[in-house]
């Protein structure tokens, strides 16, 4: 198959960013900035308030898109990597202890690499070969003094799934002793948008979301649902600032969602989001995790017959990636070789996530990952395939 | 709104102002919501003005959906 640089490029990157998005998505950018698009809660003139009421019914739509009760629990971030760091950095102190999965992103192992300086003991759970954990081994890992339990939803390397609802159950069970730990935070940034996920059924304390993926909204648009059970006197800001509120004090509001919303918040991206959350609402999850999935399984399977081919991630219980390798080639030449001859658009090597990989058994030259969407084609799925079994057949040779 | 005498609702942020607008909106009370007034705090935010005779009205309703308010300020004009 050549490639002849005239046909359309395959996007395979959905991991790292979803493209394309809703059309609504374009129309409610378009819409915001045409009009007069105020500061949200910034001064007390229709527009302001406007934007606030748009802001506020964002936070109810999240609110009863992840079932959580109180939409000024909503707390918006500049993505999941902010939200990741006021949790951890808000909550832990030296002495603390942490338990977390073997596949997180760098975006909690980083933060946890400082935390360690300070003292904060981290503990990496076991599992099988995908890096799903057993919770008979979180349960035994639940020792006190461990306050909080980090989950990576879906991993960002090979998809693979944790099973949230068993493990948040056990958090919930060792919440003895009256001091109101652990408490489970959960990754989503591979997860939101494919699957549902309920704060309260699933045992979720903090749940960290990014905009631009899975719920096919802006970059920059992101945030962090509190639930109930976490004391926010005891998570502390990792950012202060002008609220709007309480504008006499030099003091942080104690409130929610003020507390963790320092600064004029991004009232564009938060309009595409909006937007494009009403999209995914009216597809339905299971609609749209059914295409994805069966995006990918077409991929796994049609892959899985090559010579020479290692598949990362498992066939099913993931979400809608996985990563593979070819004998002789790295998987920086496959990734190039993909996009140079095939207009084939991937991301290979660690994909920010070293701890991932030396759980999966590709640390340090990383895979090349494939992550479809859900307006990824049939034919752009088979043109794929037929790239990389053209790439197959030379590392075999 | 001509009332000589009104009254307004002190919220913690806007956030609690616009919940209480569509709690009053519900229960039929005029309101309209203005920047709170330099006289009685010296916060930036908005509050909710509402005529002085249905303050109880609309303390009762925001105590009873639960809502954050700070005060219920009466004024005159």
């Amino acid at each position: 198959m050549a490639y002849n640089g005239l046909m359309q490029n395959v996007y395979m990157d959905n991991g790292a960013t979803s493209w394309p998005k809703p059309d609504c998505l374009r129309d409610a950018l378009d819409q915001h900035v045409s009009q007069i698009a105020a500061n949200p809660g910034r001064a007390a003139h229709r527009a302001s308030l406007d934007s606030a009421r748009a802001i506020f019914t964002l936070r109810e739509q999240l609110a009863g898109f992840f079932g959580l009760d109180d939409p000024m629990r909503v707390v918006f971030t500049s993505g999941v990597t902010h939200s990741l760091n006021i949790a951890l950095f808000g909550l832990l102190r030296p002495g603390d202890r942490l338990v977390c999965s073997p596949l997180e992103h760098n975006a909690v192992m980083r933060p946890l690499y400082v935390l360690q300086q300070s003292g904060v003991q981290v503990e990496i759970l076991p599992s099988d070969e995908h890096g799903r954990i057993d919770p008979a081994d979180l349960a035994s890992a639940l020792r006190k003094p461990t306050r909080l339990v980090v989950i990576n939803h879906a991993s960002n390397v090979n998809g693979a799934l944790q099973d949230l609802r068993s493990l948040g159950s056990l958090v919930r069970k060792a919440r003895t002793g009256g001091d109101g730990y652990p408490l489970l935070l959960s990754d989503t940034a591979q997860s939101a948008g494919l699957i549902d996920i309920k704060m309260e059924r699933d045992g979720i304390d903090l749940l960290a979301f990014t905009g631009h993926k899975g719920l096919l909204g802006p970059d920059g648009t992101g945030g962090l649902l509190i639930g109930p059970e976490v004391s926010t006197e005891e998570l502390h800001p990792r950012c202060y600032g002008g609220t709007g509120s309480r504008s006499d004090s030099e003091i942080q509001p104690d409130f929610l969602p003020d507390r963790y919303e320092a600064g004029t918040l991004n009232t564009l991206g938060l309009a595409g989001l909006a937007s494009s959350l009403s999209w995914i609402e009216d597809q339905g999850l299971p609609c749209l995790y059914e295409r994805c999935s069966a995006l990918r399984l077409r991929l796994y399977d049609a892959l899985a017959s090559l010579p020479g081919i290692r598949l990362f991630g498992p066939r099913e219980g993931a979400a809608g990636l996985f990563s593979f390798l070819l004998a002789g080639m790295d998987s920086a030449e496959i990734s190039y070789r993909l996009d140079d001859d095939y207009g084939v658009l991937v991301r290979g090597g660690l994909h920010c996530a070293p701890s991932a990989h030396r759980r999966i058994g590709s640390f340090p030259g990383g895979t090349v990952r494939l992550a479809p969407g859900p307006f990824t084609s049939d034919e752009e799925i088979e043109r794929t395939i037929a790239a990389v079994r053209e790439l197959s057949g030379e590392s075999g040779r | 709104m001509s009332s000589h005498n009104y009254s307004v609702i002190l919220f913690p942020s806007t956030g609690y102002a616009i919940q209480g607008e569509r709690l009053l909106d519900e229960q039929g009370i005029v309101h309209r919501m203005i920047p709170v007034p330099r006289s009685i705090a010296s916060t930036c935010g908005s509050c909710i003005r509402i005529k002085g005779s249905d303050s109880a009205a609309a303390q009762q309703i925001l105590t009873t959906e639960g809502l954050s308010f700070e005060r219920i300020v009466a004024l005159e004009e």
